[in-house]
């Protein structure tokens, strides 16, 4: 049996004529013209009550004429109301896990307890609304109120305004948004942090809807002290004082100072306190010099105190990387030379390197007649250079320089200690370097690369000789002179012989020769013109010839290559102060800073002597904790562009560093470097930093798209104000002509007749 | 390293200072370890026309510069060709005369443009006359030849030349045609520096301690100054502009 058909409940007035415009406009004035001639003709009427049914009768008449043009109908419509959308938006981060009241539920429980008891009124408002679902954290994910039943508070982000766009933006298509309602306790770890920004506040107002908040949880149920923010830049430079701003938050507790410690990898950096009464903030600054560059983690922890409900977020990680400003370097020469002056001359044209030179001009052997006024020498500044500016250096060249006479040997210690915490040191040869230098038994014997003969022990070798390249130095890359190793040899035959050397005593064991005599040897082994060595944390070289400035001008009167000279020494300058872009092996991990369970992710990048990308080389990378215990030891192969990439499984909270080693797979014995990574692991997520509720948060965004705001527990759905549907959806309609009948055609014909009879009565045809 | 080691440091220090005038008397003066490359020694210009109207100025001007500085100075001058490979070895050359100069050749001028581009510093002194002389013209024309696209410019008063040892207060020489000298620049420092006063003249002394020229002894000192600075500024380049001199010099300069 087929359905009843459904009643017409509308109506509309339409209009069927089928003449243009400009004909109805035609038609219609001559109806004017003939109503104007028409009342003209009844200006000798003396009775005016005559005049006006005559024109009354004439203007009817022709009014019904223009109807009859235009052809007028009635539209008959069934219409039915489209419902509006209500975005129903549950926060289930981790924050909403937290009790809702001292003792009490958790903030989540008051959602779910509003949503059973009111679940009456909610399906009222769906007789009028299509109600659409979500529960949000990080993003807004659809779903059905069910989803409440077993839903947890787990995730580690909050996005309400996100989630709030993305529901807006979804839902079903042609209804219109009538509000969205929102459950949440506005500890939102994204948009919000700084408020209702001006920003957001056009956000939420390009949702053109009213959003309904409503507050789970109430800050009396949280105590809580807590890093909730750290503000420092991502770079610092190295020797350079930075500030770092630390917000601590605190709820529930009473007003105290609290101890705030700054730490790098686990090592007390500064420390403050900061006094902190409940529910207020308490900003610290530190203001410290980092003294190396490199990636390190800095944390900023305040104590956990009694009674405290959530402890994991009184630390709070950050990564800083450490760079150079400015390469400074101090070269100290013992007198004035070529050596002296093409080093000089590189480094200041060098933009990057910041050099300080001290020259001994005058000895005390020389006259020294002349009085100081006229002179433009200067004292010697050893005590500020070597104990308060020393670790302002980059790098400090000794050149030919004995430091005896200049009351230096109390400050070689300094020196020596410079260097193992991370400095850098070249000895330059020349008649008062090394042995001749009296270096022998020295704290600066003990971090050069070389041992020094003793005074009266022949120290120097007058001939000339071209340096042989060494394996270590084909593939070091300070020698790396041209292209390839054998370029390099090929360089070095080129250039001018190097006029005589220091004669050191032995290598150090750990040293590596780049340069070599070509048959003198010392202790059995070829005699070092480059030596290099690692010194505890710091490097340190030895070139033991004062005329490598031949590699430049004298290489170029002779048609070499003079930028021999250049490349050399900045390949050294790179080496020594450890630039980035000389290492073989790069370790970079995939974030500064996990969540607690995140997967690390560490690229190992790693390039072959040669510097091009080593594809098969095997990769090791020791995951260190900041007690030195090894925490992974994870192993790959690079693949054709060299990367190698490693995970691990999440370890505990906390830094770790990350030591990459890799070698080829056919030279297992030959290293192609090790490089040092940072990570960090939080002990928390985002999400729990700052869990307070925020009600302020979400009544502003109540105002703001003209919704209204609410508190948990509630034992009933609030009067909510929503959009009214708008759009109307036609089913059936039908057209009933009003023109095309007989009582509408002689209605015309009575009314013309009419005017007619009584014009004729009256004297007016 | 030990508190014991530094301990026998000091006393090793104590000795040295007892026996400081004994170990020059000891022990042996500095072998000619190092070849001529750790040592300043000038190079004049051959340029075939009398090149060397002061043969023993430079020699005195070098013992000079080993008297009163650290410079460790040959005092026997090298003579060398313009497209000479030795030429490269010494960073500083002299040219000097007393009539016109003749064209360099083609070579020269390419040597003397790269010798000067990657390092070395001319010095050039008329002995013969000044501003429009036969030395003078030719000097311009061979620099011309050397750097076409540049001109000598007088040398500022302020520049690091006049305080790299002694504080100067202007250029002097035996005769002061110009009371400034000129210059080229190249990478920030003057390639070549050209004076026409005479400098050499002022520090000719034969072997017998006799001037060669008469003069204002100040005068003379005055002029060995310059010629220390210059050697100074050859070795140090802007050294004594370094920031770390800049208050000394000021004070100096006001006294």
């Amino acid at each position: 049996m087929p359905p009843a058909p459904p009643e017409f409940n509308d109506w509309t007035v339409a209009l069927g004529t089928s003449l243009p415009g400009w004909a109805l406009a035609l038609l219609i004035a001559g109806l004017g013209v003939a109503f104007y001639r028409a009342s003209r003709g009844l200006a000798r009427e003396p009775r005016p009550w005559r005049r006006r049914l005559l024109l009354s009768l004439r203007l009817s008449a022709s009014v019904l004429v223009a109807l009859l043009l235009l052809e007028p109908a009635i539209q008959l419509l069934q219409v039915r109301r489209v419902k509006n959308r209500v975005a129903v938006l549950v926060d289930v981060s981790e924050s909403m896990g937290l009790p809702a009241r001292a003792g009490g539920p958790s903030r989540l429980d008051d959602v779910r307890a509003l949503f059973q008891q009111a679940r009456p009124a909610l399906d009222a408002l769906a007789e009028g609304f299509v109600f659409e679902f979500f529960t949000f954290a990080e993003r807004a994910t659809p779903g059905t109120p069910a989803v409440l039943d077993t839903a947890a508070a787990d995730g580690r982000r909050s996005d309400l305004v996100g989630a709030l766009e993305a529901a807006a933006e979804g839902g079903a298509a042609g209804r219109k948004l009538a509000g969205l309602l929102v459950f949440s306790d506005g500890a939102d770890t994204e948009a919000l942090q700084e408020g209702l920004t001006p920003e957001v506040r056009d956000r939420l107002e390009a949702l053109d809807a009213p959003v309904h908040t409503f507050l789970a949880g109430s800050a009396d149920a949280l105590q809580d002290l807590a890093v909730t923010r750290v503000q420092a830049d991502a770079f610092a430079f190295v020797r350079n004082a930075l500030e770092v701003d630390a917000t601590i938050r605190s709820h529930g507790l009473r007003e105290q100072e609290v101890p705030v410690v700054l730490r790098r990898e686990g090592r007390i950096v500064a420390q403050t306190t900061a006094k902190i009464g409940a529910g207020e903030d308490a900003t610290v600054t530190f203001r410290f010099t980092p003294d190396t560059t490199g990636k390190f983690i800095y944390s900023v922890s305040v104590p956990v105190l009694a009674g405290e409900s959530l402890t994991t977020n009184n630390q709070r990680t950050f990564m800083l990387k450490v760079i150079r400003d400015r390469i400074r370097v101090l070269q100290v020469a013992g007198r004035p030379s070529w050596d002296e002056r093409f080093l000089r001359g590189l480094f200041k044209r060098d933009p990057n390197v910041d050099l300080i030179s001290f020259f001994i001009l005058r000895t005390k052997q020389d006259d020294t007649t002349v009085a100081n006024s006229e002179l433009s020498l200067i004292p010697f500044p050893t005590d500020e250079l070597f104990t308060k500016q020393l670790k302002t250096f980059d790098l400090v060249i000794f050149q030919n320089f004995d430091y005896y006479p200049y009351e230096v040997a109390r400050y070689l210690r300094n020196v020596a200690d410079y260097v193992r915490d991370g400095g850098a040191f070249v000895m330059i040869g020349g008649e008062k370097s090394f042995g001749a230098g009296e270096y022998q038994g020295t704290y600066i014997e003990d971090i050069l690369p070389v041992l020094v003969p003793g005074r009266g022990a022949l120290s120097e070798d007058p001939n000339p000789f071209v340096p042989r390249l060494t394996d270590e130095g084909r593939r070091h890359p300070i020698t790396q002179l041209a292209r390839h190793a054998a370029g390099t040899e090929q360089v070095l035959a080129s250039l001018p012989e190097l006029e005589g050397m220091n004669l050191v005593r032995s290598l150090r064991p750990e040293a590596q020769v780049l340069l070599a005599h070509p048959f003198l040897q010392v202790d059995g082994q070829p005699a070092p013109v480059v030596a290099v060595s690692q010194i505890g944390r710091g490097r340190s070289m030895a070139v033991t010839s004062d005329s490598t400035w031949f590699w430049s001008l004298p290489a170029a009167g002779q048609g070499s290559d003079r930028r021999v000279y250049d490349r050399f020494w900045t390949n050294a300058l790179r080496w020594l102060v450890r630039d980035p872009d000389l290492t073989t092996l790069r370790v970079r991990s995939r974030k500064d800073v996990y969540q607690p369970g995140e997967k690390v992710e560490l690229e190992v990048a790693v390039r072959d002597q040669d510097y091009g990308a080593a594809r098969g080389a095997r990769v090791k990378a020791e995951v260190l904790a900041t007690d030195g215990s090894r925490v992974a030891l994870l192993e790959g192969t690079a693949g054709e562009d060299g990367v190698a990439t490693l995970e691990t499984t999440p370890p505990t909270p906390g830094a770790y560093k990350v030591i990459a080693s890799a070698s080829m797979a056919e030279r297992p014995d030959t290293s192609l470097g090790q490089e040092v990574g940072v990570f960090a692991v939080r002990r928390t997520s985002v999400e729990l930093l700052d869990p307070a509720p925020r009600p302020a948060i979400l009544e502003a965004i109540a105002e703001a798209t003209k919704g209204s705001h609410h508190a948990l527990p509630l034992s009933n759905l609030p009067e909510l104000d929503l959009v009214d549907p708008e759009i109307v959806e036609v089913g059936r309609k039908k057209s009933v002509d009003l023109w095309d009948r007989w009582g509408f055609i002689a209605l015309i014909l009575g009314l013309l007749s009419t005017e007619w009879w009584f014009r004729r009565r009256w004297g007016h045809l | 390293m030990s508190n014991e080691r530094s301990r026998l440091l000091l006393r090793r220090d104590l000795l040295r200072l007892g026996l400081a005038s004994l170990a020059g008397l000891l022990l042996p003066g500095r072998a000619e370890a190092f070849g001529a490359s750790s040592k300043l020694i000038f190079a004049l210009l051959d340029h075939g026309s009398d090149p060397d109207p002061r043969p023993t100025a430079l020699r005195r001007l070098a013992w000079e510069i080993v008297k009163r500085t650290s410079i460790d100075c040959e005092l026997d001058t090298v003579r060398l060709k313009a497209n000479s490979p030795a030429l490269f070895k010494h960073p500083l050359l002299v040219l000097t005369g007393r009539q016109g100069l003749p064209p360099l050749s083609a070579s020269e001028a390419a040597s003397l443009r790269r010798y000067l581009t990657y390092g070395g510093t001319l010095f050039v002194d008329s002995t013969e006359g000044g501003p429009g002389s036969a030395f003078d013209r030719s000097v311009r024309e061979l620099l011309l030849e050397v750097f076409p696209k540049q001109r000598l410019a007088p040398i500022e008063r302020d520049h690091v030349l006049y305080k790299s040892f002694y504080l100067l207060e202007s250029a002097g020489g035996r005769v002061v045609r110009r009371p400034y000298l000129e210059g080229i620049q190249h990478d920030d420092r003057y390639a070549v520096i050209y004076s026409q006063n005479d400098y050499l003249g002022a520090w000719a002394r034969d072997d017998l301690g006799t001037w060669e020229m008469e003069m204002d002894a100040r005068r003379r000192e005055l002029s060995f100054r310059f010629g220390v600075n210059l050697v100074m500024y050859a070795l140090c380049l802007d050294y004594k502009d370094d920031q770390v001199h800049l208050p000394f010099i000021l004070k100096r300069r006001k006294t």
